[in-house]
């Protein structure tokens, strides 16, 4: 029992129900998470993260993993699994080459030639040699071997930041081309230093910036000449999510980074990510999930209150109807037995409640929470599904404090009828 | 007449139980069965699945967290918390892909009414230890296992019966609104549920669907009280 006077907030009763909200909030994430996970297993459901384990990845991929692989398959010969490593060397650019170049003397001759001559496009992306260096394997095998002599030591994380910084305070050609050289080795520092678009400065130094990932990605689209500050957001939520997908394969896990792999390279790791980032992200349709949330809320509180009341309606009325003696304990007696039913049964309620608006079509944030599973939106789903749980969790304490109040124990603490 | 009137009911009561179960016995053997004993037959299934497993893991559970050790209680409290704040149908949807089977969904129903029960079988303990009048017993050397057989689990019996008695208009709630949301039935695809939400049922169906649920469920909740109260004045 707490000594402290009814419904005063104090640590030891605010404590527990934090501590419980919090439990519950973690174990309805990752049961609803696998759910929603196994459901964005159907076609069509936009889901970028399919791939990945669901909670545990125990063999996380990096750069080293996917380059040695890409380049193993370059050398052996030159069938369809040697096209798929030479787009995939290409793909991976700058990046690779650190771990590429020093190996390729523990290949024979012809596949050395074969893989050097398969990073022939990535020596032109970074405007480091001419279409004549990279003519043959011969030729290509000497630039490379060249180039890493000269160029091994442009390749370390402090250097590269340090031109993308350049770069991001100046647009010069000399800035702009040090982190070209740099290729995809410099991913992580160019989408870092893209940083919050505020102001027209931000804009400036998002062009700068994106003009440079848009070349060493071949991927998305330059910014027009005088961009918003909207299309500049934009942009950078457009790399933010590419990384997001694919910061892996560009960088080496190693150490602590490695270790958190297990649990960032996995699809819940990669939805908690963008949940924390862009406040639980964009629904299928491209409508931000929170907003979405907080329209629907209210709808599905309305019923799920209306429901309460009635059943706790009728379980008075039922008390009033009845003839025999001491109507204020049989009343008492029978609102507290028909809450705590209540609380036991807030599932059904809930499912009640979901019924109400399949009937009524009221988009609340229970059917939200079945339509997205049913199409398989993850990020729909746990919005949700988190919204959901806090909606639960808040009107269950009218019920559990009912109930609560029939064996006289303190509603604020662990010992009341639950919630 | 009072006597003969609940005499009656209670025959009525049982007449109901066992006409829903001999039909359903029909529409489970029966390969040309229509739709509607073929429901009555896999929801009666469901219901004693449901129903045997609540009372077996349910009650026990409830009258140690009750009246047992304190992290029984504090377990159930926080297990009840996280099934709460989920719909049913949602919490079977998402673990369905876990690949249960059949059977294995109804234990997965009958897990979740247990809980459901254990709360209830709680609450009614805990309040009629704030009504115990047998301290003055207590304090003469009776057992307290003996107190809690005698008093209070029979005055946790009403309530914990009421609430099962339920458990018809829970399993077809589930169906139906499972169905009915594209998220696949809590039971059987073929039982009264997912038949009354089915487009191609009749409204002729659909209304004897409800009422066969309707009758079973004031049925149970008739035996319920009837045995409730003999465990009572025990």
């Amino acid at each position: 029992m707490i000594g402290a006077r009814p419904g005063k907030l104090t640590f030891r009763r605010v404590f527990p129900r934090l501590l419980r909200l919090l439990l519950t909030l973690a174990a309805v994430v990752l049961v609803g998470f696998y759910g929603a996970a196994n459901a964005a297993k159907r076609p069509g459901s936009g889901w970028s993260f399919q791939q990945l384990p669901v909670f545990v990845n125990p063999t996380p991929q990096d750069v080293r993993d996917r380059c040695l692989r890409a380049m193993r398959a370059v050398a052996q010969d030159d069938g369809v699994d040697a096209a798929r490593g030479r787009v995939e060397l290409l793909r991976l650019g700058g990046a690779a080459l650190p771990h590429v170049l020093p190996k390729l003397d523990t290949l024979e001759p012809s596949a050395r030639g074969r893989v050097a001559m398969a990073l022939g496009p990535l020596a032109l992306r970074m405007r480091v040699a001419s279409p004549e260096d990279v003519a043959s394997p011969e030729r290509a095998l000497l630039f490379w071997s060249r180039f890493w002599q000269d160029r091994s030591i442009d390749f370390r994380p402090t250097t590269v930041r340090r031109a993308v910084e350049r770069l991001a305070d100046r647009a010069l050609t000399l800035r702009r081309d040090d982190v070209i050289h740099a290729d995809t080795y410099a991913l992580e520092a160019l989408i870092g230093a893209l940083g919050q678009v505020r102001e027209q400065a931000d804009v400036a130094r998002v062009a700068r910036l994106s003009s440079v990932l848009v070349h060493v990605t071949s991927r998305g689209e330059a910014l027009a000449r005088e961009p918003s500050v909207d299309d500049a957001r934009r942009a950078v939520r457009r790399w933010q999510r590419l990384w997001l997908e694919e910061g892996a394969d560009y960088s080496v896990l190693e150490g602590p980074r490695r270790v958190a792999a297990l649990v960032t390279e996995t699809q819940f790791g990669k939805w908690l990510a963008q949940a924390v980032a862009w406040r639980l992200g964009d629904a299928q349709d491209g409508s931000p999930v929170t907003e979405r949330v907080l329209d629907a809320l209210p709808k599905s509180a309305l019923h799920v209150v209306g429901l309460l009341l009635v059943a706790i309606g009728a379980a008075a009325a039922s008390a009033l109807l009845d003839r025999s003696e001491g109507l204020a304990s049989r009343l008492r007696a029978r609102v507290a037995a028909t809450s705590a039913s209540l609380v036991a049964s807030y599932p059904v309620l809930l499912t009640l409640a979901l019924a109400i608006e399949l009937l009524s079509r009221d988009d609340g944030v229970l059917e939200l929470c079945a339509v997205a599973l049913r199409r398989g939106d993850v990020n729909l789903m746990m919005g949700a599904l988190l919204g959901l749980t806090l909606l639960s969790e808040l009107l269950v304490t009218l019920p559990s404090r009912l109930a609560a109040t029939a064996h006289g124990s303190d509603p604020d603490s662990l010992d009341g009828d639950g919630g | 007449m009072k006597a003969l009137s609940r005499a009656a009911s209670l025959r009525l009561a049982t007449g109901l139980v066992m006409l829903w179960l001999a039909l359903g016995v029909v529409g489970l053997t029966w390969r040309e069965a229509p739709p509607l004993l073929v429901g009555l037959g896999q929801d009666g299934l469901a219901l004693v699945a449901v129903l045997a497993l609540a009372l077996m893991i349910g009650v026990p559970i409830g009258a140690l967290a009750g009246s047992g050790p304190r992290w029984i209680d504090v377990g159930l409290g926080f297990t009840t918390d996280w099934i709460a704040a989920v719909p049913v149908v949602l919490l079977l949807a998402f673990l369905r892909p876990v690949g249960v089977s059949a059977v294995g969904e109804l234990l997965l129903l009958g897990a979740l009414r247990s809980l459901e029960v254990a709360w209830v079988v709680r609450s009614a303990l805990l309040r009629a230890a704030h009504l115990d009048t047998t301290w003055a017993a207590r304090s003469l050397g009776y057992m307290p296992l003996t107190v809690f057989l005698q008093q209070r689990l029979p005055a946790a019996a009403g309530p914990a019966l009421a609430h099962l008695a339920l458990t018809p208009v829970w399993t077809f709630l589930l169906d139906s609104v499972g169905t009915a949301a594209g998220l696949g039935a809590a039971t059987s695809e073929r039982g009264l549920g997912a038949l009354v939400v089915r487009p191609e049922t009749s409204g002729a169906s659909a209304a004897a669907a409800v009422l066969a649920v309707v009758a079973l469920t004031i049925a149970l909740h008739r035996l319920g009280q009837h045995y409730g109260l003999r465990l009572a004045r025990k």
